[in-house]
């Protein structure tokens, strides 16, 4: 900091009147605290929420008020506090300061403004009117983010103030340049005789150049080269630099000696993840795809550099690095793309598969779940043993993302470690099993998935028996006849019974006409019937049976009083008829 | 600290994209880029054809229409010309690529007479119109006080609804001394942590880009509100320092020759950050071979054509940004490429120079080539330095660059030393603002016809004619080496 520094700091500024004054310090009070409030919230909210909006809306109106007062007002910027014309009008409070070591982050609602911007240099602030209506959001969010971003990483506040224009804001700083720093090269004496004589020197017209050799390069572009100019650069700002920089670095390994690729080879892990951070799965997969072509192409690698190569990727299927992987799918949203992400996984080891299957099957977005099944199918796809292999996964997760894969992909094989997660506690894997178990179409499948119709959990025995009808597993009838008299039906949720007794019709067929209308037109031997809901379930279930007997016994029941009932059989009728 | 990190006269309106304004002063934007436009037609069809004639009529009406749709949204105009940038109302115009030819046209006929404010109120009719504007095409009536000069021959016109006033800049700090101070200054401080940079890295110590980055930010502002001035030091000539005043050098050009192109503040920013940092794969050459004196061997120049990929690799090295330096990776990378993708380092993968990498190797070869270094007793004479680079397309510089850059430094570029045909000896110290006088800049006289110094230094605008002759006062006849006559360029410029 330099001299001229204080000095500027002591000027009274503002130009409020003496007797005013007190008025104004009032407003500024007020205004720079707000200030605080609303860059505090901003950290809170993270830039987002309707209690920021009130914050920042109430600064806004306090800078109003300020500024119907005074044109603009100057505060100096001290360690700890703002002080406008000798008052302090702003103090941060003490216990704030851990937090911005860098040792990490410390609370927002306790961060002081003052020290944020004395910390990054900045010593004096010129706010002018206007800056409330156009600038005071822009300040905020830039002061967020340089809260955000803490170590050496960060974008400096400085670059990122002198990054744009001001119109209401004006700043001072300390230098993070060297004082007192010498120009070099000069003498200092410029006045000394001349060494030799012009005229004495050999004089030709022309003798180096004459503006006739310039003439074409003269004067201006034109405006053809303008507009050459104008879409280079154009282009030039939305170019991927980044497939540029890899490039030669690409290049560079493949000529360069053994310590050049084995710092490249460095770089390259140090870059991977920040591409994956900021979602560039594409130019991250661009790396792993030039590795393996340069690590099996013609030229060979030093035994080092090959090791290095093998750690790299052998991290790649680490759960760690999947399930960051999956949180940057997940922070990406829509920007991150199905075939995207297939594309890098396909460089990734089949050891990804079980950390990958596994974040899928725990993703709350299902959009993202879709995106990495459909990723890790690819991966799967070259490697079934491996996929086959995860089934017995002591990982709930991991199998029952295994079976459904295993389902998908038709790996047959496997249906009998499918089978055997039917008996795992968790409901999720077995509901996955019989999920795979209905994919895989087999007679062993079709065989276990009976007995899922008696498992513990509903989900598990409605997908079974949607199952088994789809299949058309005859030999599924007796047990699903036998669910439909059970107590357990009756007292279980509509989708099930629906289930089940659809399943029955499906597969019974005509013979199942019998039992379906004994259930909804039949009465016990007191002349009661079964509940609506269950003569409805029947109807439903007779509706799946294309027969005129069916037909008959919905066509009895058509004009029933229960409306429940009449509804059911309508849309049997009608889906019979279709 | 610095004094004037946000210019106080350019505060308002972004000299590019102007992303805080105002949707009001959008539209004044728009409308006071129409106005000069349409001054700039009336001033040329004024110059060029009589009052009655179609064009000037048609140039008029166009002129007094952009006025009064400034009016419309303000009381009156205030048209502000301040280093190179108009203000309208106090808002910055924009100056890009489709602007920035008109826009100079104009600051340079008003600078003629010192005039740094033209003032519009309601009601000005076609004769104020002409009147003021035969008055600006004009020739300034007295060195010494052209702006009152042009003040006192307005008074005498029936004009009332336009005035004028006086270059602020020229009244605010009269002898240009702060404005040089501060470039010497950012000079000194850059050349500095260039040093350090490459020394840190040199030593394998962990090196901050926080104050790079400082640097190349003063250095954008001091092109953009001084450009003389810090063009001037470019001449500055240390061969013990020539790794770090070449660095700076060659960002001071990159900067200047962007600003030309219409680059951003943004764009410039990146652009000198390249610029600077474009040889910082010299760190990792041996220090033998960086100053040998005389030419390298057969074995030693693959060794020095390393370097640009060893910029590359020793850029992830720093630290202080939040996002990799692409850019900058790019121009150390590609500095040596010539655009038939020949040059150093080879490429196997497909790869289009970037154009900031084709800026910077034009600025790189300038300086280098006009610099006594190691590998180079004896540096070239600047214009023939240019000729090189734009008639020798073995060198593999971009043609359109080039032109460009000759047609910011002029072709006799600031610190070329040159004989008039009075055979005075002059250095130049300016390029003519007048793109059609290229050949004619301004010069320091520092010595007579018999080699008596001149002190102090006559400075003079080679375009200046004689009214008696109808010619040039003085023309340059040739260029000639500083060194044969003793002199540090570099003196006349701190």
């Amino acid at each position: 900091m330099t001299d001229s520094a204080t000095e500027t700091l002591t000027q009274p500024t503002g130009g409020a009147p003496d007797g005013a004054a007190a008025d104004v310090r009032a407003q500024v009070q007020d205004a720079l605290r707000g200030l605080a409030k609303a860059w505090r919230a901003h950290l809170l909210y993270e830039g987002s929420s309707p209690a920021l909006d009130r914050i920042v809306e109430g600064v806004r109106e306090s800078l109003r008020r300020t500024f119907a007062g005074v044109p603009f007002f100057t505060v100096a910027v001290e360690e700890r506090e703002l002080v406008w014309e000798g008052v302090s009008v702003y103090h941060g409070e003490d216990t704030d300061r851990p937090g911005f070591g860098g040792a990490g982050r410390s609370d927002p609602a306790r961060e002081n403004l003052a020290f944020t911007l004395y910390r990054d240099g900045v010593r004096e602030l010129s706010f002018h009117r206007g800056f409330e209506r156009e600038e005071m959001d822009e300040l905020l969010s830039l002061l967020a983010r340089v809260s955000r971003l803490r170590g050496e990483e960060q974008d400096d506040l400085l670059t990122l103030l002198w990054d744009r224009d001001w119109y209401h804001l004006r700043y001072r700083y300390v230098e993070a340049l060297p004082e007192g720093a010498v120009l070099p090269g000069a003498s200092g004496d410029p006045a000394r005789p001349a060494e030799a004589q012009p005229r004495e020197e050999e004089v030709q017209l022309a003798s180096t150049v004459s503006p006739e050799d310039f003439r074409g390069a003269l004067y201006f572009l034109d405006a053809e080269e303008l507009r050459r100019l104008e879409g280079e650069l154009g282009r030039e700002m939305r170019r991927d630099l980044w497939t540029d920089v890899l490039n030669a670095l690409f290049d560079r390994m493949e000529d360069g000696g053994a310590l050049r690729q084995e710092q490249i080879v460095g770089i390259l892990r140090d870059l991977l993840p920040i591409l994956l951070g900021s979602g560039r799965l594409d130019t991250a997969g661009l790396i792993l795809n030039e590795l393996v072509k340069i690590a099996t192409g013609g030229r060979r690698l030093a035994g080092p550099v090959m090791k290095s190569l093998r750690t790299l990727f052998d991290q790649l299927s680490d759960p760690a690095t999947v399930a960051e992987l999956v949180r940057t799918v997940e922070g990406a949203g829509a920007a991150v793309s199905e075939a995207s992400l297939g594309s890098l996984l396909s460089y990734f080891p089949p050891e990804a598969l079980g950390p990958l299957l596994k974040a899928a099957e725990t993703t709350a977005s299902a959009t993202v779940r879709r995106t990495v099944q459909t990723a890790a199918e690819r991966l799967a796809e070259g490697a079934r043993e491996h996929l086959a292999r995860l089934l017995p996964d002591h990982d709930d997760a991991v199998a029952a993302g295994a079976a459904r894969l295993v389902g998908r992909l038709r790996v047959t094989t496997a249906a009998g470690d499918v089978a055997r997660l039917l008996r795992r506690q968790d409901a999720n894997t077995r509901l996955a099993a019989v999920e795979a178990l209905q994919e895989l179409r087999s007679p062993s499948a079709s065989e276990a998935l009976e007995g899922a119709l008696e498992d513990a959990d509903a989900r598990v025995r409605v997908a079974a028996a949607r199952a088994l009808a789809a299949l058309r597993w005859a030999p599924a009838k007796a047990r699903l006849e036998a669910a439909l008299d059970g107590k357990r039906l009756r007292e279980a949720e509509l989708t099930e019974r629906i289930a089940f007794f659809e399943a029955y019709g499906q597969l019974a067929g005509a013979e199942g006409v019998a039992v379906l209308e004994r259930i909804l037109n039949g009465r016990s031997w007191l002349g009661r019937r079964e509940s609506p809901e269950i003569r409805a379930c029947a109807a439903r279930g007779l509706g799946k049976i294309r027969h005129p007997a069916a037909e008959k016994a919905l066509t009895a029941a058509a004009a029933d009083p229960d409306p429940v009932v009449r509804t059911a059989v309508s849309h049997a009728l009608k889906s019979q008829r279709q | 600290m610095s004094d004037v990190l946000t210019h106080p006269e350019t505060q308002r309106g972004a000299a590019q994209g102007s992303p805080g304004l105002s949707a009001e002063d959008r539209d004044l934007q728009r409308k006071g880029r129409d106005f000069l436009f349409a001054l700039a037609g009336a001033l040329r069809a004024l110059a060029l054809y009589p009052l009655e004639n179609q064009a000037v009529v048609d140039a008029l009406n166009a002129l007094e229409a952009a006025a009064l749709s400034v009016l419309d949204q303000d009381d009156e105009m205030v048209i502000r010309y301040v280093g190179d940038f108009f203000f309208v109302n106090d808002v910055r115009l924009r100056v890009d690529l489709a602007s920035y030819a008109t826009y100079g046209q104009v600051g340079r006929a008003l600078q003629r007479h010192r005039i740094g404010q033209l003032e519009v109120f309601r009601g000005a009719e076609r004769g104020e119109w002409t009147a003021l504007l035969a008055l600006v095409n004009s020739e300034p009536q007295d060195e010494e006080d052209p702006f009152g000069a042009f003040f006192d021959r307005l008074g005498r016109t029936a004009v009332l609804h336009l005035g004028v006033g006086p270059d602020r800049e020229g009244e605010r700090d009269p002898t240009g001394d702060k404005g040089r101070q501060i470039a010497k200054r950012t000079y000194a401080q850059t050349v500095a942590v260039a040093r350090e940079a490459m020394s840190g890295l040199r030593m394998g110590r962990g090196v901050s880009l926080r104050p790079v980055k400082r640097a190349v930010q003063a250095i954008v502002d001091q092109v953009l509100t001084n450009e003389a001035s810090i063009v001037g030091l470019t001449t500055l000539r240390d061969y013990d320092e020539y790794t770090f005043t070449h660095s700076v050098n060659v960002c001071i050009f990159s900067v200047a020759l962007g600003k030309k192109l219409g680059f951003n503040k943004h764009q410039l920013y990146e652009l000198g950050l390249g610029a600077l940092l474009h040889d910082v794969g010299k760190v990792r050459m041996p220090l033998e071979l960086i100053n040998k004196a005389g030419p390298l061997s057969p074995d030693e120049i693959p060794v020095l054509q390393e370097h640009p990929a060893e910029g590359l690799l020793s850029l992830f090295e720093m630290r202080g940004l939040s996002e990799v330096p692409l850019r900058a990776m790019l121009v150390a990378y590609e500095h040596h490429m010539k655009v038939d993708q020949t040059g150093y380092p080879r490429s196997e993968r497909r790869r289009e120079p970037t154009l900031f990498g084709r800026i910077v190797a034009v600025a790189d070869g300038f300086d280098a080539a006009t610099t006594k270094r190691s590998y180079q007793a004896q540096p070239w004479p600047a214009d023939k330095v240019l000729r090189e680079m734009r008639d020798n397309p073995t060198r593999g510089f971009d043609p359109l660059v080039v032109k460009a850059f000759i047609s910011m430094t002029g072709i006799y570029p600031v610190g070329s030393v040159v004989i008039l045909d009075t055979f005075e000896l002059a250095v130049v110290c300016q390029t003519n603002p007048n793109p059609e006088c290229l050949h004619q800049p301004i010069v320091k006289v520092i010595y007579d016809s018999l080699g008596v110094p001149v002190v102090p230094p006559t400075t003079l605008d080679l375009a200046e004619i004689d009214p008696a002759t109808g010619k040039p006062r003085r023309s340059i006849i040739k260029t000639t080496d500083p060194e044969r006559y003793g002199i540090n360029v570099g003196d006349y410029f701190v």
